[in-house]
């Protein structure tokens, strides 16, 4: 009988070593590509979710902002309100150097009551991580019923949209120049520099200009700017971030990192703030001569 | 008895990992693919939020509706300088989409991929009863279409 067990000679096993190097590094590889890869996919989609859910929300907010149900008035259990002193003590809409991150973040402030009995103040802002993070999110809290008796007012805060850079809102009047400021009491640096406490003459008697020029917004401009949670480039790169202009725009240089950012913008018309009625009070027209308040 | 305990040859594992090696870029494909999807759903939900921008600004402007119209922008198009509304709102509109000047990138400014084939226009109709405008964006080489329109007044 003839038993032939010459076993592998080391010529092939060098040529097996070597195949089998060959074949673990590029497992190896490929794993850390798809890694990587699917990190990037991860990290892109956290940042377009919470640009669609924050700007869906911001932009329906501001096209209501200002608007009174005609029942409101009468039905609400604070008698005496007017439209004036809602519009003096409630901005329908505020936008103010708050702070954030970089120090150039803004604050928004928004009114208005969605029916004969109920009211929504809603505030955004960029608040901290607890703890030792430098990093802020976008709250948003909202208080609903503030004219009405203290058990029918809550405040909730509803919205939690992470790694925010930088928040601006930017007000524009119908000829589409920039409004500052517009803000009551507490506002910014920027709106301080604009003489927000002179008082003008409104419609609603005197008012202070952060207050007056709350009825001559027609467009809102926000500019969201959103960061990775993790970092998602091999190189660290510089990146700057511009959104609006001066004023009240952010310039902000950000320190080379191996963060992926976007910024979205969307621009609304807050059509229940400058309306026909106001041009026809202040030009002594009727509404019917005027018949636009872009005229 | 003679007793074969052959085993597989060199050229057969060699064979073997070129076809892995196939499936492996295949795979790697697929995955650069999945990332380019990524960046395309990010430009469609900008792209969104400015086809509103253009339609909020005729809404807000309703009277001059109608010079809202023929705004055609490609890759190239750009800098109308005018005091006029409508103007400035087409400067405004061209700035957005191409993300002029909103983030730069080791002092390179980042912008939409832009394709000779693309297109953003804007049509205002005026009738008897009503004004209606419309977007129309072309992206991805004029694939990916976005059509927006409303009653302006």
């Amino acid at each position: 009988m003839k038993n032939k067990n010459s076993g592998f000679t080391l010529a092939e096993v060098l040529v097996a070593i070597v195949i089998s190097v060959i074949s673990i590094l590029a497992a190896f590889s490929s794993y850390n590509y798809f890694n990587k890869a699917h990190k990037s996919i991860s990290q892109k989609a956290t940042i377009n979710n919470s640009a669609r859910e924050s700007l869906s929300l911001l932009t329906k907010e501001l096209r209501n902002a200002g608007y009174i149900d005609p029942n409101y008035l009468k039905y609400t259990s604070e008698s005496g309100r007017t439209e004036r002193t809602i519009r003096m003590d409630f901005l329908s809409v505020s936008s103010k150097r708050f702070g954030g991150k970089y120090g150039q973040s803004d604050y928004l402030q928004l009114w208005f009551a969605n029916s004969a009995k109920d009211s929504q103040y809603i505030v955004y802002m960029l608040q901290k991580y607890e703890g030792n993070s430098k990093d802020y999110y976008l709250a948003k809290y909202v208080t609903s019923n503030r004219h009405g008796s203290d058990a029918n007012m809550y405040m909730r805060n509803e919205l939690f949209i992470p790694y925010v850079e930088d928040f601006q809102v930017i007000l524009k009047d119908k000829e589409g120049k920039i409004l500052v400021p517009v803000c009551n009491s507490g506002c910014g640096s920027v709106e301080d520099a604009q003489g927000k406490g002179d008082v003008v003459s409104t419609k609603y008697g005197q008012l202070t200009k952060g207050q007056a020029n709350v009825d001559l917004v027609h467009t809102a401009e926000i500019y969201l700017t959103l960061r990775s949670p993790q970092e998602v480039y091999n190189k660290a790169k510089a990146t700057k971030i511009i959104n609006g202009e001066a004023p009240h725009g952010s310039n902000i240089d950000i320190p080379a990192d191996k963060y992926h950012r976007e910024t979205f913008f969307a621009s609304v018309h807050t059509r229940n703030l400058a309306k026909p009625i106001a041009i026809a009070e202040t030009t002594g027209e009727s509404i019917g001569q005027t018949s636009s308040y872009n005229k | 008895m003679v007793k074969s305990n052959k085993g597989i040859s060199i050229i057969e594992s060699l064979v073997c990992m070129v076809i892995i090696g196939i499936g492996f870029i295949a795979i790697m494909q697929l995955s650069a693919f999945t990332i380019n999807s990524m960046d395309r759903a990010t430009e469609k939900n900008k792209l969104n939020y400015l086809s509103e921008m253009v339609m909020e600004d005729m809404i807000g402007d309703p009277d001059n509706a109608s010079k809202y119209g023929n705004f055609s922008k490609t890759c190239t198009s750009g800098n109308q300088t005018s005091t006029d509304l409508h103007t400035r709102m087409k400067k405004k509109w061209d700035d957005m989409l191409q993300e002029k000047n909103l983030i730069k990138i080791n002092n390179k400014e980042r912008k939409p991929i832009c394709n000779t084939t693309d297109s953003k226009k804007t049509i205002v109709t005026s009738g008897a009863k009503n004004t209606t405008g419309r977007v129309n964006f072309l992206t991805g080489k004029g694939k990916r279409k976005k059509y927006l329109g409303v009653v302006v007044k």
